[in-house]
């Protein structure tokens, strides 16, 4: 067992063996494919979406482009890279949010941009969502896994600090993918399941607090109207009670590309961004919605295996962490989409229309490229 | 060592990919639910959410109907429609009326009455997204100033609708009444609120509210689809709205502004009656309104203003008003004296100037001091004599009179379709023991017997008996509407009361003929009236004391006396005496004697019908 291990891995390990075309340009084909395929899907439900903007289409190619040649361009380097500069970019991330909290500029009543004047502007918390996962990969797999109490501990409160700057924006929807990014890794590492566990019952007790303390009365109303949007019909509750209505009304098949009238005559809203499956739901119905989910699905398939398959506790760790985070992406967005979750402001990956998510999600492809094109030297 | 690490690497693999296993599950079961959610929505739910889309999509849209016209007998416009632009906000569609009234009223004036309608109607009873009117009749400098701003004001709209114009203004108002805005006790009364769909105006008066189910007419209808901002962007259904029924009136638009004039600013009304058909041709009431301020709504200002006058202008003299008949009455009662046989026409008596009657002491005088002396019918209608009417009231009793009376139409409402006249009053014995608690006396019999005491009547009721009397006692129901183009509605007419049936039809002759003496003979009391007119015709003067006056011995006041409590003048009359064309009854308040004052009226008035060019 122990030898055919050793010997299956061979082939990995780059011992005197060819090697394919595919792994020595660092690209993954199988996630590739898949990835493509969702983004030219998404680009023709953007262009109903924005009722035919074309220019909107061609912004969102751009962004595409400049986030697969960041994928292409991560792809090529050593995982080693990650776990040496990991830290610093943590840090630097860390100095950055808390840069956003003293000058950031004002959007919708928070803080979440940074802008170096005439140079660039842009949201520090999208560098924590790779820096994250980077940082407790290499603190957790330096120690061995499974990790001790102690560097539970620490992993914890690295995993905090991010997190609470994030809230302090704020910015929920984000600081929670980031904590579940982190939450990830802790639970790859082999973090006991009784642990688990009390965490979660911890984490429940807690709620009514967070209620009470933390969470602002915008937030709280989210929340409310998922149980019952009607009670706020042209408020908060509108939002959800037409994006339902929107994915609803298509039915199995849909009602035609550019067709859907919830979307095209703007009952719809943040139908190009957040809420842009719904204009999918409708105009290409149960049908088009199942396949999208289906091509999530095999990404996030792929990304597992790559992790399974990683060379050390490392690699896996860190694919693992940004598979399932991409996939729970994928879960609040259409879960919010569809009323079984509150709304927080999670774009749908790949689909909807907007700079930074697009960019740092296909790094993070790059990343899991890497990993499955580097075997162990 | 290597295989103690490669037992170490081989146990972390293994703890990983159980890891893995469990998130791999999770995965599994999260996917699950979303793919049950979505089938839920758009599989089992999808019949609601599609109506509910189709809902939000499409609007079903009123449209008003417009409102049927109203002519006078020759064809005349009294009541057409025109087009005004309504600068109105749809509350549910404006983040914060406030500040957009504030908006608003930076672009363009308003007044602060605007402003106090306008949030009295919200915070009033209302059908939701339903327009709100701020400012009316907008002129072509604020249409254009709303239409490049429009954008910025969200919720406002120019709407352009017809609205209700009376081009005779105060001459109208009584007869045709008004149409205005729908208010809360309406909108709650109305059995069909979707037939005003769109309607904001309804009729509150006179002909406009008699006739208002005919005039209003039938909504359409318009199906489109809109978006999420209620901008209309496609018809997909149309069904046009069926316009109100015209009405074509008796009225004759000349002849009531020719009695307006000769009314002139004195309080009064003059009704005019064609017998022949029991059309109302003049319906008068002084002082009017402009009718056109009640569509607009009327500044609070100058309503105030106007009911305080002590003038009234708002109560309709013609079918409100109730007054004493006074002398106008005797040839009705002096018609059923003889014809029944009390007296005959050449039965006299001597007339001293005061009457007793033989159980009681009190003394009822003419109000010719010294009397008229040797008087027969035909003299006593001629000059008025009381006396001889006192003698015959006590001969024939009160209900013989109260028959005579009812016959003629008076105590009762007998008009088709004049909105909310007055019934007077006719008095009997059981009436007077109800209202008053007392029984009959002789007096008030006297008293009945020249139009005084209990017995009130209207200008319209007085009119109508006199057709009736020149129609030798032959009833057609006064009525406003000559014909329409919706036919039903000359079927919503009721029969009138029965015929007037004489034991002698002569008696009609010999009363008319008296009639006649009051103005074409020497001695009749409108004799003035009577001088140089190129057709025959009767009258009747009338004289209702307000309060006892100390008199001499032509009636007239002794002193001066206050306008308030001088005499209400009376003039019935109707010509040409052979087949006759028109009755008039004139009344002026507080004007002194029927014959000096209301009967030249009623000449000008014959004269202005009779005489036009196209009549010859």
């Amino acid at each position: 067992m122990r030898f055919t291990e050793y010997v299956r891995q061979l082939p990995d390990s780059g011992m005197g063996r060819r090697t394919s075309l595919w792994v020595r340009i660092h690209i993954d084909p199988f996630l590739l494919l898949a990835l493509l395929g969702v983004c030219i899907g998404g680009l023709f439900v953007l262009y109903s979406a924005s009722s035919g903007d074309w220019g909107a289409v061609q912004r969102q190619m751009v962004r595409f482009g400049v986030g697969f040649l960041a994928m292409i361009v991560v792809a090529q380097l050593d995982p080693r890279l990650f776990q040496q500069w990991g830290g610093a970019v943590f840090a630097l991330g860390v100095a950055l949010l808390v840069a956003v909290l003293v000058t950031g500029t004002d959007a919708k009543g928070a803080q979440r941009w940074l802008t170096i004047p005439g140079v660039v502007r842009f949201q520090p918390s999208e560098i924590m969502k790779l820096a994250v996962p980077v940082m407790l990969a290499w603190y957790l797999s330096r120690y061995g896994v499974p990790p001790r109490h102690r560097h539970l501990a620490v992993s914890l409160f690295l995993l905090l600090i991010p997190v609470a700057l994030i809230v302090r924006q704020p910015d929920l929807g984000t600081s929670l993918l980031i904590a579940a990014s982190g939450i990830f890794v802790i639970f790859l590492a082999g973090l006991s399941w009784k642990l688990i566990v009390s965490f979660a019952m911890l984490a429940v007790s807690m709620l009514p607090l967070m209620w009470i303390f933390v969470m602002h009365d915008y937030q709280k109303q989210r929340v409310l109207t998922l149980f019952d949007p009607s009670s706020d019909p042209l408020g908060a509750g509108w939002n959800i009670i037409q994006s339902m209505t929107a994915i609803g009304s298509g039915g199995l098949q849909g009602k035609g590309f550019m067709q859907g009238t919830q979307s095209q005559l703007d009952f719809l809203p943040e139908s190009h961004t957040d809420f842009i499956i719904a204009v999918l739901g409708e105009e290409f119905g149960f049908v088009g919605a199942a396949v999208l989910l289906a091509a999530y699905a095999l990404i996030v398939l792929r990304g597992m295996l790559i992790a399974v398959r990683g060379r050390d506790n490392f690699c896996r760790l860190l694919a693992g962490s940004l598979t399932l985070t991409f996939f729970i992406y994928v879960f609040v967005n259409v879960g919010m989409v569809s009323g079984i979750l509150p709304v927080v402001g999670v774009p749908l990956p790949l689909v909807s229309y907007g700079g930074t998510s697009i960019v740092t999600l296909l790094t993070s492809f790059g990343i899991l490229m890497s990993i499955s094109t580097h075997p162990r030297t | 060592m290597l295989n103690s690490s490669l037992d170490n690497r081989e146990q972390e693999r293994r703890l990983f990919l159980s890891r893995m296993t469990a998130a791999f599950i999770g995965i599994f079961l999260l996917l699950a639910i979303l793919v049950t959610r979505l089938f839920f929505l758009q599989v089992l739910e999808n019949e609601r959410h599609e109506a509910q889309s189709e809902k939000n999509r499409l609007e079903v849209l009123p449209i008003p109907p417009i409102r049927g016209l109203i002519y006078d007998r020759n064809g005349e416009l009294l009541a057409r429609n025109q087009p005004s632009y309504t600068l109105s906000i749809v509350a549910e569609r404006a983040d914060d009326i406030e500040t957009l009234v504030r908006e608003v009223s930076q672009l363009i004036t308003l007044t602060d009455e605007h402003k106090e309608r306008f949030f009295q109607r919200l915070s009033n009873y209302r059908r939701p997204f339903e327009p709100i009117p701020l400012k009316l009749k907008l002129s072509e400098e604020e249409i254009a100033i709303m239409a490049a701003n429009r954008v910025f004001l969200e919720g406002v709209q120019v709407e352009a609708e017809l609205i209700r114009q009376y081009p005779f203004d105060d001459a109208f108002a009584h007869v045709l009444g008004y149409v205005g805005r729908i208010n809360e006790q309406e909108l709650r009364d109305m059995k069909d609120q979707g037939r005003y769909a769109g309607t904001r105006f309804i009729g509150k008066q006179g002909v406009e509210r008699q006739y208002e189910n005919a005039l209003l007419g039938q909504p359409g209808f318009q199906r489109v689809e809109t978006n999420a901002r209620g901008r209309i962007l496609r018809v997909i259904e149309k069904e046009a709205p069926e316009p109100g029924a015209n009405l074509h009136l008796y009225l004759d638009r000349q002849l009531q502004e020719k009695a307006v004039e000769l009314l002139g600013n004195r309080r009064g009304s003059v009704v005019a009656i064609e017998p022949e058909t029991g059309g109302i041709l003049a319906m008068v009431s002084q002082p009017g309104f402009d009718p056109n301020l009640y569509v607009s709504g009327f500044p609070s200002s100058l309503y105030n203003e106007l009911r305080d006058s002590g003038e009234n202008p708002f109560l309709n003299r013609a079918i409100r008003g109730q007054y004493p008949a006074a002398s106008t009455i005797k040839p009705f009662i002096g018609l059923a004296g003889v014809d029944q046989g009390f007296v005959t026409w050449d039965y006299s008596i001597r007339d001293y100037g005061w009457y007793q009657l033989p159980t009681d002491d009190r003394i009822y005088n003419d109000w010719k001091r010294g009397g008229h002396g040797r008087v027969n019918m035909t003299t006593a209608v001629a000059e008025s004599c009381d006396v001889y009417f006192y003698e015959l009231a006590y001969k024939m009793k009160l209900e013989a009179i109260h028959n005579i009376l009812d016959q003629f139409g008076f105590g009762k409402v007998t008009t088709a379709d004049v909105y909310n006249a007055s019934a007077g009053i006719n008095p009997s014995r059981e009436w007077k023991k109800d209202r008053h608690g007392f029984s009959w006396y002789a007096g008030d019999t006297i008293n009945l017997s020249i139009g005084q005491g209990y017995f009130l009547a209207t200008p319209m009721q007085v009119a109508i008996a006199t057709a009736v009397m020149a129609n030798r006692g032959e009833w057609v129901t006064p009525r406003l509407l000559m014909h329409s183009n919706n036919e039903a509605l000359l079927e919503t007419i009721p029969e009138p009361p029965p015929d007037v049936h004489l034991n002698n039809d002569r008696n009609w002759d010999r009363m008319h003929n008296a009639m006649q003496e009051v103005v074409q003979s020497n001695r009749g009391t409108a004799r003035g009236s009577g001088y140089d007119a190129p057709y025959d015709f009767a009258g009747k003067s009338g004289t209702a004391q307000v309060i006892a006056i100390e008199r001499d011995e032509d009636g007239e006041p002794v002193e001066d006396v206050p306008d308030r409590f001088k005499d209400h003048a009376w003039f019935l009359s109707f010509a040409p005496l052979e087949n006759p064309k028109i009755a008039i009854a004139v009344l002026v308040e507080n004007g002194g004697g029927g014959s000096g004052v209301a009967a030249p009226i009623a000449r000008a008035l014959m004269d202005d019908y009779l005489l036009r060019e196209d009549r010859r």
